[in-house]
């Protein structure tokens, strides 16, 4: 079982500095929706406005409403001696889970192996890959004013089968604006 | 009786046999509780150390407070050390370091010590109970006062403006209330460099001038200052007490003028405010912005191309347009209006001498 304070504190240090305005989170097809709602009220009210582009589902974007209850999120983070530029951020980072192969997100044991829609808590800088947590039933990133609140819900089993699930909720204060 | 006790009494080769067996039960019973206790001893032990860590961390966010009260008051020392004990076993040290005299190049420009790195690092140490945990921030030092010409100010030459219907933009200082203000009027529209005003002029056109009222006849127009929108909106985005993170914003309110609350608001990607938004402050938006039926009390500082003002929407205060290449500015059945007291209670929302730059992070934990 992950050693749920050493996940805590991986995930505030990763997350402590980050700016809160640099929050993305991958599009729904909600989301697109919304978007191309607010998109066609802009241009029809200036016809000669720029047009903005349309994001795919699964790209990160600023949302079009609140950070709540989403799988994965896309931040940035000050860097060492040159923070005092605030456009002198690390490379993008992600934490969301990564399926594992065989199974997908549909609330149903697809491999049969006790443990529901179950994968990894990654994390990513730049081009590099990490792993927070195995065995990950879900998590969720919510967004109140600065304070980040995360919930990963872990799972393992014993040599009997029998299944343990635990969920752990975190808060964690982003730093940055 | 007697007979029934000696039937009832053990057999010689049997005695003893259940202390054995109690023997026996106990000792894995034993090393369990045994195991047991040692797993919550070492729970425990690593939960402590967890409290201590988060301490030692409170205590040197204690320690940049300090720094930050210290530099608004103006006795902050570069180089001076600064050390304090708190309540419960915690304390800190602080270290200051002024960029702008330590003969580096700390933003990696290429110039060394030159005006933009006149910010002070600090680095505070917080300490608990064997534990200690460092930080670093900036403190900036906040801009001069920026005039920002007329109650709508672009910056480009190539403009794109459309003025309909019974809008209106206007540099006579209106109250909140929508009465006359005490303060002068400033033109309707103002163009900083590279834009003129012969591009102003020329993109209004004969139906549109009107509806740009203010210093001198309409239209009232003029010539803004170089506005630094650089520095401006580094000070907006590190003092920013609300990171917008939504693109859409259905009635909600973002301050409130009424009550004396302004805000300083950041967005870091384009902007719609819509159905009964209201806000008051400063917002800076770092893309485009698009007000339906939306207010805002103060100053407004748009870095996109676009700004769509639509539906009963208002500005009580100032609006200024970053240099994007090309203006866009669409105002349909919307008002904007120079506000001193709109200003002057958005500005009461900075701080200090100092703010503290988005440079907080965390340099080491033993």
């Amino acid at each position: 079982m992950t050693h749920t304070p050493k996940l805590a504190d991986r995930l505030t240090q990763l997350l402590r500095p980050a700016l809160t305005s640099s929050l993305r989170v991958r599009a729904t097809q909600a989301d697109v929706d919304q978007l191309e709602a607010i998109e066609a009220a802009r241009l029809a009210a200036n016809p000669l406005a720029t047009p903005n582009p349309i994001p795919e589902v699964g790209d990160w974007i600023v949302p079009p409403g609140p950070i709540t209850s989403r799988p994965g999120i896309r931040f940035q983070g000050a860097v060492g001696p040159v923070s005092l530029l605030p456009d002198a951020t690390t490379d993008p980072r992600t934490i969301e889970r990564v399926l594992d192969p065989a199974e997908t997100a549909n609330g149903v044991d697809d491999d049969e192996d006790g443990l529901i829609d179950e994968g990894t808590l990654r994390g990513t800088s730049g081009a590099t890959g990490f792993a927070l947590a195995l065995d990950v039933e879900a998590v969720s990133f919510t967004l109140n004013g600065k304070v980040l609140d995360v919930e990963v819900s872990l799972a393992r089993k014993d040599q009997s089968r029998n299944v343990f699930r635990s969920t752990f909720r975190h808060s964690i204060w982003l730093r940055n604006n | 009786m007697a007979q029934s006790r000696r039937q009832a009494g053990p057999r010689s080769s049997e005695a003893g046999s259940i202390l054995v067996l109690l023997i026996g039960l106990a000792v894995p019973l034993l090393i369990m509780l045994t195991a047991a206790a040692g797993t919550m001893v070492g729970r425990s032990k690593t939960l402590q150390e967890d409290i201590k860590l988060e301490k030692a961390l409170m205590a040197a966010e204690s320690g940049i407070d300090e720094a930050l009260y210290r530099a608004n008051l103006g006795i902050l020392v570069p180089g001076e050390l600064i050390t304090r004990e708190l309540a419960d076993g915690m304390g800190f040290e602080v270290t200051t370091v002024s960029l702008k005299t330590d003969g580096v190049d700390n933003d990696a420009d290429g110039l060394t010590d030159e005006a933009d790195e006149s910010v002070i690092m600090v680095t505070a140490t917080g300490t608990y109970a064997g534990t200690s945990r460092r930080v670093n921030a900036y403190l900036g030092q906040l801009p001069q006062a920026t005039p920002f010409g007329g109650a709508a100010n672009l910056s480009e030459s190539n403009l794109q403006i459309e003025i309909e219907g019974s809008s209106l933009v206007t540099g006579l200082d209106t109250n909140l209330d929508g009465t006359p203000g005490p303060g002068p009027a400033v033109p309707g529209m103002s163009v900083s460099p590279p834009g003129t005003i012969p591009d102003l002029l020329g993109s209004l056109s004969a139906t549109e001038r009107p509806k740009v009222t203010g210093l001198g006849p309409a239209p009232s127009l003029g010539l803004g200052s170089v506005i630094d929108l650089a520095s401006l909106a580094r000070i907006i985005k590190s003092s920013a007490t609300q990171v917008l993170t939504s693109a859409e914003y259905e009635g909600a309110t973002i301050g409130n003028a009424l009550t004396n609350n302004y805000v300083i608001a950041y967005a870091s990607s384009n902007l719609t405010l819509k159905a009964g938004t209201r806000g008051a402050g400063i917002l800076l938006v770092e893309g485009n912005l698009h007000m339906a039926d939306a207010r805002w009390d103060g100053l407004i500082v748009a870095l996109g191309s676009d700004i769509e003002m639509e539906a009963g929407s208002s500005i009580y205060g100032k609006i200024v347009q970053g240099p994007t290449g090309q203006s866009n500015f669409h105002l349909r059945g919307s008002w904007i209006y120079h506000s001193s007291q709109a200003m002057d209670g958005a500005f009461s929302a900075i701080p200090g001498k100092y703010v503290s730059f988005d440079g907080w992070h965390e340099v080491s934990k033993d």
